[in-house]
């Protein structure tokens, strides 16, 4: 398991070195995690699609920049992701979030031993994190979620959750200080 | 707005980080990341505590024409390199794309770079002449050397190699600043004449030489790259 998260380092090395084959198999190992992501933010798939060519096109120019000692592989991609997602919904407003479930953004934190492939991408980040996220209220847990996972704005957190705004942001703002508290760094 | 506040720039990091800043402010703070390494750090570490809320995202497998497309897209960038003629209408197509996030990729180099303790005291975007930024040039104050970050230069033949060169804004002949190989050297130490040069300002150019610089002390080959040299602060 510590194979695939360690190769996904080396993977990001050789693209840096324009190694095509690399690169392939980076978008190969990665790509559904990223897709994912975006398709949260950006329902409209025409729109989910064309930002993943734009991710994964920054990632081939910018694997250099990647340091191991700032994060996990995943969480650099996944930051370019979700960058280049809410730019886009920012940018286009409801035109870019057509109806759809939020089943999923709400569901409860998978267990991530359900998947070692994927647990192991994620390494003890993911474990880390879901415990400090159950410490939050139900309230503050799910505001963070719907803003991080769907790129929700506040005033669409409280539409969603029906809260006011303000009581919405102090949510947001609580729950993350505690999260930082938590995660001790 | 006090940034020098550490509370209120976490808080503006979480912010950006999390998603919920607001559109012109996201803007502003985008700019802002692009110069400032405290704020950069601070969007780093919210970036790290929360990737992981993504690992709780179903994966989905994106459509198989995506990646043809991705590959397609990299065929035109290898296209309009030094010394090789692409037709026109295959590359036209992707220089608003490849200039839209030229600028992004110069805020997530800047983001990334966490080397540095101190603000640069110079710096300098190199573009060809497609305004597409190659190499970003950047002195820290008191460090006497020059730090060279390519994005992706041209392939230059093995008996050949950049120079870069200052080129003063008093209309002085170009000074050359040293040698950066096929672009893979990541820092120059700067003679006291070249930061003396540096500090009256000018623009930067980076030629193409024969293995061991210009023989004549003047730009010789091709010049690929150039960028206005701005001081920071």
């Amino acid at each position: 398991m510590a194979d695939t998260a360690d190769n996904l380092e080396d993977l990001l090395v050789r693209v840096a070195a324009d190694d095509r084959q690399a690169f392939r198999e980076l978008y190969t190992r990665s790509a559904n995690v990223v897709f994912a992501v975006l398709l949260n933010i950006l329902p409209r798939r025409d729109l989910a699609e064309e930002a993943l060519q734009d991710v994964y096109m920054r990632v081939w120019r910018q694997a250099a920049s990647y340091r191991a000692a700032r994060g996990k592989p995943l969480t650099w991609l996944t930051s370019i992701a979700r960058n280049r997602a809410l730019d886009i919904k920012r940018r286009l407003g409801r035109e870019a979030a057509l109806p759809q479930s939020l089943a999923e953004a709400e569901s409860q934190p998978a267990d991530v031993d359900s998947d070692p492939a994927l647990a192991a991408q994620w390494g003890d980040d993911a474990k880390q994190l879901a415990r400090c996220m159950a410490g939050l209220s139900n309230d503050q847990n799910r505001s963070i979620r719907l803003a991080f996972l769907r790129g929700f704005s506040h005033s669409e957190v409280a539409t969603q959750i029906g809260a006011p705004v303000g009581t919405v942001k102090s949510w947001i703002r609580r729950g993350l200080a505690a999260l930082k508290r938590c995660l001790g760094q | 707005m006090n940034l020098q506040n550490p509370d209120m720039l976490d808080r503006l990091a979480s912010d950006y980080v999390l998603g919920t800043m607001p559109r012109l402010a996201r803007r502003r703070f985008t700019r802002l990341l692009a110069t400032d390494m405290v704020a950069r750090r601070a969007v780093q570490d919210w970036e790290r505590r929360l990737a992981a809320l993504s690992a709780d995202v179903p994966p989905q497998a994106p459509p198989d024409y995506l990646w043809s497309r991705i590959e397609a897209a990299l065929d035109d960038l290898d296209g309009p390199r030094i010394g090789r003629v692409t037709p026109t209408s295959r590359w036209t197509g992707w220089l608003a794309a490849m200039f839209a996030f030229a600028a992004l990729t110069l805020g997530w180099l800047y983001w990334q770079q966490d080397e540095i303790v101190e603000a640069p005291a110079f710096t300098s975007i190199l573009q060809d002449a497609e305004k597409t930024p190659t190499f970003i040039v950047d002195a820290l104050r008191d460090a006497q050397a020059l730090r060279i970050r390519a994005f992706t230069p041209a392939t230059i033949a093995q008996d050949q190699t950049y120079e870069l060169w200052l080129v003063p804004a008093s209309g002085d002949a170009p000074v050359s600043l040293g040698l950066l190989g096929q672009g893979d050297v990541g820092q120059l130490t700067l003679s006291e004449a070249a930061l003396a040069a540096l500090e009256e300002g000018g623009v930067l150019a980076i030629s193409i030489e024969p293995s061991g610089g210009s023989p004549t002390g003047a730009p010789t080959g091709d010049i690929p790259y150039t960028g206005a040299l701005t001081t920071m602060i």
